[in-house]
């Protein structure tokens, strides 16, 4: 076995570092739209993150009387996975990171 | 306790009634193949309608973030709405449905209603009388108003509890 090399390490430079984003979570979120169902949206909500009857009814009252809810967060693909989801069911939803 | 019977009703873990008149069912075949029609012919960008099937997954600033996404999942996207539309196609006819045959009912549906509701430009203020103008767009609207009723009973169908053993 070849001894390892003793030659320093080259550093990176700081700016290459700065391209290493921290682990900032995703959320997903619901919009208000005048055509899905308002059953519809809460059944969905329940089926697809296994939430309660409860809950999902008061993310749907939140998208219904704010415009808007937050239905799930995680990482990017975990993220990009609820939305994919949430699209193939009709309803109108986008992810963002949560600053 | 249930004072009328909808056109789709539970009967088992997986297995749902379905009455709807022949017409009802000549109607629902009409527009899933107008849909499949749809999807194959247009693309979101040519068509609000279409694009509201398609929506972005990131805010509309963020061209290249939706580019990627749409080259990822846009294609799961359409698959999955044309399969929905294969069972559709295939089970229309049936006075009886698993569970999986319904859901792909209920896609079609809330596709279709997505399609009527964005083309009559469908606000939470809507009414009737908004649509009464010419005899087509009257048309539309009825049919908006037939599908908010059947998607509201699959969904009900759905949510209901499996009746006990023996009940009716």
């Amino acid at each position: 076995m070849e001894s390892m090399s003793t030659a320093p390490v080259e550093i990176g430079h700081p700016e290459t570092v700065e391209h290493i984003e921290p682990d900032v979570p995703w959320i997903v979120i619901v919009w208000n739209d005048p055509i899905n169902l308002m059953t519809y949206v809460t059944w969905v909500l329940q089926k697809l993150f296994g939430y309660s009857r409860a809950k999902a009814e008061k993310l749907m009252w939140d998208v219904h009387t704010k415009g808007k809810a937050v239905v799930s967060n995680g990482t990017k693909d975990e993220a990009e996975r609820d939305v994919a989801r949430l699209h193939a069911h009709g309803l109108w939803a986008t992810m963002q990171k949560d600053r | 306790m249930r004072l009328r019977k909808g056109p789709i009703r539970r009967l088992g873990p997986s297995r749902f009634e379905v009455r709807l008149s022949g017409r009802e069912r000549d109607a629902f075949r009409t527009f899933a193949a107008q849909l499949r029609e749809l999807l194959t012919s247009e693309h979101p960008s040519s068509d609000p309608a279409v694009a509201r099937l398609f929506p972005p997954a990131l805010p509309d600033e963020d061209v290249l973030g939706n580019l990627e996404y749409e080259q990822q999942h846009g294609d799961e996207l359409l698959l999955g709405k044309l399969e929905s539309l294969d069972i559709v196609e295939r089970t229309l006819e049936r006075q009886e449905l698993d569970e999986r045959e319904l859901l792909a009912w209920l896609g079609s549906i809330n596709s279709i209603r997505l399609v009527v509701g964005t083309r009559l430009g469908v606000t939470e203020e809507s009414s009737e009388r908004d649509f009464a103008g010419d005899e087509q767009t009257s048309e539309m609207y009825a049919l908006y108003g037939y599908l908010t009723w059947l998607e509201g009973w699959v969904v009900e169908a759905l949510g209901e509890e499996t009746p006990a053993a023996g009940s009716d």
